[in-house]
């Protein structure tokens, strides 16, 4: 054993940090790999809550100011390259960001056959390298459905401006409209576009029980830079919704359709919402609302 | 690295080894005459710390033996790769200062050096291709286990940990750090007319059975010590091949050949201003005397004549010099012995 002030030995097996990992993840990891309990690498990195430490743990509850040092020399890693991928290190805690299992494949790729929980951002739904669906429990590959990759690059690339916490919360809102037009079956060629994907998505995956949010996320991301567009200039003409969405949508919409009820309860306009999220040079020269 | 170079370790953990497999020590280059004069005190200074650092350590002599140890390890290691069982191994032995350490560790820094050299440093970067480690006295099964988790760096916890625990550890790390070589050293502490003793003997088996390694045992007088003696010891004894060191003879012409050849390389490694080549092979059979043709007693008077010399200022290895740099105490017993003998037969003639 080492003294206490004295910084611990370089473990025999090194781990790969994952960006965005949890501290949990990564001390779990580098547990396992080393063969030793995890309560003793906490002993020994000097983190004192041992019981309720979990791979989803991402706080300093416990920490003496050495630990991050202790962390780094027994990983046998320079601290910043830790703090790069690890944001607890790097001394941010983001708020209300959801844990996620990262992809397999992709940490595969990195020689780490171990799970990694890492901290999501908000447009964490897939990996679109790997169509694999990474939210929730069930992470069924998306191969069969190639239009759902497709859409979340679509939408991350015109959307890559909108700052995090936006993007959550339209995501709720649109993930509410959609789910609302699943269950109620408002748009019968939308509910049978859904019907298709899903038929596909159980043809790879048999058993699988429905995952709305897998079958209806193309649309939910057109709905949501809808929301987007609506807060910029708003009166969506149903048209426009229509050739966004890919289906005959009601040129007079029920007032109670909840993206109607969505659009026609929108704050006022700001005058400039969110000006770095348009095309570039298209925030002055645009009349018409941007093409997203 | 984070946790500092590997001055701190020990040749028995993986950092310190890692720093010995990769050594390199600088040869000081020798001034010539004019040069040196122009040197400020500060300047020949650190000029002389920096050759008597140097020849502190000299060089390490291919002998015979560590040129056989070599050969004969690095053909088990290669006929072991693909064995699941049964590895062969191998035992150095022989009296203490016949070089069996430094044999066994050139052949694991060779084996080493020659993986880094293959693959490259990236691809060493999660490879241990050898472990060293020693056997420490009075060893119980435990602290043969624990020395193995010392030597590649996981933290033990004695009192948490049982034997198993230690035991699993280190055999699933070795394997995650392809280690292929294990090289247990000062194998005649194993006590095997003790119970503990051979409970550790049984452990050491254990661990090459678990551990896909050819594994080299280095100790003094192993085959007296019991190692091969009873159901225990045959299966070592047809596993393990033996090379005994010995010291080196100088009866014949031959091997007085092999002795001057010895000295020879050494003293072409000097770096002193006023020492003359061949001064020290005249003095082969002075040497032989001293030594007792122990090449661990040999390397270190020279080291130390050759420390002496840059200190003192002489610049040369003199007889005087090398009188004055006392030994271990086997070889000055062995001299008095001689001396003793010598003295006999002259009054018996006379």
């Amino acid at each position: 054993m080492t003294a206490p002030d004295e910084p611990p030995r370089r473990l025999p097996v090194p781990v790969r940090p994952i960006t965005r990992e949890t501290i949990g993840s990564f001390l779990t990891r580098l547990a396992f790999a080393n063969s030793l309990r995890v309560t003793h690498l906490l002993s020994l990195a000097g983190i004192s809550r041992a019981r309720s430490f979990t791979p989803a743990t991402d706080d300093d509850a416990g920490w003496p100011p050495s630990t991050p040092a202790r962390i780094a020399a027994l990983a046998g890693r320079p601290l910043p390259e830790l703090a790069a991928a690890i944001p607890l290190l790097a001394g941010m805690t983001p708020a209300g960001t959801a844990l996620l299992r990262a992809c397999g494949h992709c940490t595969a790729a990195k020689n780490v056959t171990g799970m990694v929980i890492i901290r999501a951002s908000p447009r964490d739904y897939l990996c679109t390298r790997h169509q694999q669906w990474l939210r929730g429990i069930h992470r069924p590959s998306l191969a069969a459905l190639p239009e759902i990759a497709e859409s979340q690059r679509r939408h991350d690339r015109r959307t890559a401006n909108v700052p995090g916490q936006d993007i959550t919360r339209i995501h709720r809102q649109a993930r509410d409209i959609t789910g609302q037009w699943l269950e109620a079956g408002w748009h019968p060629a939308l509910t049978e576009r859904w019907q298709h994907r899903h038929r596909r998505l159980a043809a790879t995956a048999p058993g699988l029980e429905v995952l709305a949010d897998v079958i209806t996320h193309p649309e939910m991301l057109t709905v949501a830079r809808l929301l987007i567009l609506s807060q910029r200039s708003p009166g969506i003409p149903p048209r426009e919704i229509a050739g966004r969405l890919g289906f005959p949508y009601p040129s007079r919409p029920h007032p109670l359709d909840p993206l109607q009820a969505h659009l026609s309860s929108s704050p006022a306009p700001k005058e400039t919402p969110w000006p770095s999220a348009f095309p570039r040079g298209s925030a002055t020269t645009r009349t018409s609302p941007p093409a997203w | 690295m984070v946790t500092g170079g590997g001055d701190r370790f020990p040749l028995t953990t993986r950092e310190g080894w890692e720093r010995f497999a990769g050594d390199q020590p600088a040869e000081p280059k020798l001034l010539a005459g004019t040069d040196l004069e122009l040197l400020s005190a500060a300047d020949r200074s650190a000029y002389d710390h920096d050759r008597a650092d140097y020849h502190s350590r000299l060089v390490t002599v291919a002998t015979p033996t560590v040129r056989q140890v070599y050969a004969a390890g690095r053909r088990l290691v290669l006929l072991n790769r693909h064995q699941v069982s049964a590895r062969r191994g191998l035992i150095v032995t022989g009296a203490a200062g016949t070089g069996k350490t430094t044999a066994v560790t050139q052949l694991g820094r060779n084996h080493e050096l020659l993986l880094r050299h293959r693959l490259g440093q990236q691809a060493m970067a999660g490879r241990m291709p050898v472990a060293y480690v020693t056997v420490p006295p009075a060893a119980t099964p435990k602290m043969l286990a624990a020395e193995f988790a010392r030597f590649a760096g996981v933290p033990v916890n004695s009192r948490q940990q049982n034997q198993a625990d230690i035991t699993n550890a280190v055999c699933d790390v070795l394997a995650r750090l392809r280690t292929d070589l294990v090289i247990v050293d000062e194998i005649h502490n194993l006590n095997l007319a003790t119970r503990v003793g051979a409970d550790a003997s049984d452990q050491l088996k254990y661990l090459a059975e678990r551990i896909q390694a050819t594994f080299v045992y280095a100790g003094i007088d192993v085959e007296g010590s019991g190692l091969f003696g009873g159901t225990r010891g045959q299966q070592i004894a047809g596993r393990f091949g033996v090379i005994t060191c010995d010291p080196f003879p100088y009866g014949t012409a031959d091997q007085r050949q092999q002795w001057q050849a010895l000295i020879a390389t050494l003293e072409q490694s000097l770096r002193l201003h006023r020492h003359e080549p061949g001064q020290l092979l005249r003095l082969d059979a002075y040497l032989h005397e001293r030594t007792d043709g122990m090449i661990g007693s040999l390397s270190h008077l020279i080291r130390g004549a050759a420390v002496e010399a840059v200190i003192d200022g002489t610049e040369r290895i003199t007889r005087q010099t090398l009188d004055r740099v006392g030994l271990d105490h086997a070889a000055e017993a062995a001299r008095t012995r001689r001396k003793a003998a010598a003295r006999r037969r002259r009054d018996s003639a006379g």
